[in-house]
């Protein structure tokens, strides 16, 4: 019969190797500590430098919030808003000064073809200087072939913009010699590329 | 999915777990009359050197409980005296202790739990009958001897750990203890063969009987024998019969074969009577008391080959033990 038992104390692995293992584990973790605390200065002087920094543009920006708070107050006052509306005024005037009717019309007519002519042409000015101005023109044309090559150079010429066709379809006129008319509105962009 | 079967291992082997089985390269045995050391070789499966010296009355006194040491520095000397026959080169220690300083115990449990804390709980709990001291105090070992549908069946080796202290102390060691502790009845098992078989072994004034039935040690039973050379085998057939009888009343078994292994000569540690206790002159006597053949348990040829002519017929008085170490190992 073979026995198993055994009443030795047998020392586990742990206590075995304990020793063995103590001083490298040691100086491991003195490495350890010494480089997570050169790290932690590391990390540290970085945190003050940004902070500082951080103060800085805070500081920087409460400054420039006061100072806006500050002009506003002073748009605010009514002298100032009297000012502002004078200002629009007068933007106004020299935005409608800059604009001629001889333009648009020279701008519209190098846009005919021979066989079509200008018949009438209306300007609506802008309320707002932002606004554009729209022209209205009636123009008449011996035949659609030749409206539609007015059409296709209005479209492409930089001086108008948001094209549309106010009557719906073509027209012939009774009287001899006439041709197509067609009625159309657009946006006049001309004077601001001067 | 079950972690247990990969944890409690994991457990067992960093947390030290129970002590298994480990082949000596030295052994000594201590004993009330002598003190016995060999040196083993395990892989050639023979002994190398063999040593023995005899103690002086009331150096070693074993008891389970209590202080077995009386005498140090005459203990201290023969173990001297028998490193210098062996050695005491370097390698892995064992040491045989007398069978009355441990408590050994067959137990059967209905089932056992897969955690070996839980099992080292449960075997300590069971063995407070059989201990004179708290359990906590002892060192247990076991071994699982079966384990079928009718339960567990488990060999439970127990000693206080002042007393084990005490040995080793006694070998002066430096740096640790022995890696194999038995007491020297439990390395005669090996040597038995499989069958139904009674053990008798007689040494320095106790006896220890075991009984194997299926291949399975079924008893064990450690009893001091005190008295006059010619009483003593008296106490042994004594012994012997009761052991039988109850064999045949409680286990059902009748042993095929008694085997006696006797050995120390010197002064019963009890009574301080000569004793002279030797397997050839006791196996007759034996024989007559119990009406059965007694064979006397003699160690195989080849243990002993490597030996010195001299230390030869010292194998064949006291080293079974250490035959019965390699034997198992093989």
């Amino acid at each position: 019969m073979k026995i198993s038992v055994n009443l030795a104390t047998m020392s586990s692995p742990r206590d075995r190797y304990a020793l063995a293992w103590a001083l490298p584990l040691t100086l491991a973790g003195a490495i350890g500590l010494v480089m997570l605390s050169y790290a932690a200065v590391r990390n540290y002087r970085e945190y003050e430098k940004m902070r500082k920094q951080i103060s800085a543009l805070s500081l920087q920006k409460e400054h420039l919030f006061n100072k806006e708070n500050v002009l506003k107050k002073e748009l605010e006052r009514p002298q100032e808003k009297t000012v502002y509306r004078k200002v629009q005024y007068v933007n106004g005037l020299i935005e409608k000064k800059r604009f001629s009717l001889t333009q648009v019309t020279e701008s519209v007519n190098k846009l005919l073809p021979p066989t079509v002519r200008l018949s009438s042409m209306a300007l609506t000015h802008a309320k707002e200087a932002t606004e554009s101005t729209q022209v209205r023109f009636i123009v008449v044309g011996k035949s659609e072939e030749a409206l539609e090559a007015f059409l296709s150079n209005l479209e492409e010429s930089p001086d108008f913009q948001e094209f549309t066709v106010s009557t719906q379809g073509f027209r012939h006129s009774d009287a001899p010699g006439a041709g197509v008319t067609i009625s159309c509105m657009a946006s006049y962009v001309g004077h601001r590329a001067e | 999915m079950n972690w247990n079967s990969f944890i409690n291992p994991m457990r067992m082997v960093f947390s030290g777990g129970p002590t298994r089985f480990v082949m000596p390269t030295l052994a000594f045995e201590i004993q009330p009359h002598f003190v016995a050391g060999a040196r083993l070789d395990s892989s050639r499966h023979v002994v190398r050197r063999l040593g023995m010296r005899e103690l002086e009355a009331n150096t070693v006194a074993p008891l389970p409980n209590g202080p077995n040491i009386a005498n140090l520095e005459n203990l201290r000397l023969a173990l001297r005296g028998v490193s210098e026959v062996i050695g005491n080169g370097g390698g892995r220690l064992g040491l045989l202790l007398p069978d009355g300083s441990v408590r050994t115990a067959i137990l059967s449990f209905e089932t056992l739990p897969d955690d070996p804390r839980q099992v080292d709980t449960l075997v300590r709990w069971r063995m407070k009958e059989y201990l004179a001291y708290p359990s906590d105090e002892a060192k247990v070992s076991y071994q699982i001897l079966w384990r079928d549908a009718g339960g567990v069946g488990v060999m439970v080796l127990a000693a206080k750990q002042s007393l084990l202290a005490e040995y080793t102390d006694a070998l002066g060691l430096k740096n640790g203890g022995p890696e194999l502790i038995l007491p020297a009845t439990a390395a005669l098992l090996p040597l038995l063969p499989d069958a139904d078989q009674l053990l008798v072994h007689v040494c320095s004034g106790w006896v220890t009987t075991t009984v194997t039935a299926a291949r399975r040690l079924a008893l064990w039973r450690t009893k001091a024998v005190d008295g006059l050379p010619d009483d003593l085998a008296n106490q042994v057939g004594a012994e012997v019969t009761r052991v039988l009888a109850s064999c045949r009343d409680h286990l059902h078994v009748e042993p095929e074969k008694v085997w006696l292994c006797a050995r120390g000569t010197g002064v019963s540690p009890v009574s301080g009577h000569g004793q002279d206790a030797h397997t050839p002159e006791l196996a007759p006597i034996l024989a007559g008391l119990i009406s059965k053949e007694v064979t006397p348990l003699a160690s195989e040829p080849k243990w002993a080959e490597a030996l010195p002519a001299a230390e030869q017929t010292v194998f064949q008085s006291v080293g079974a033990p250490f035959a019965g170490l390699l034997a198992n190992a093989r």
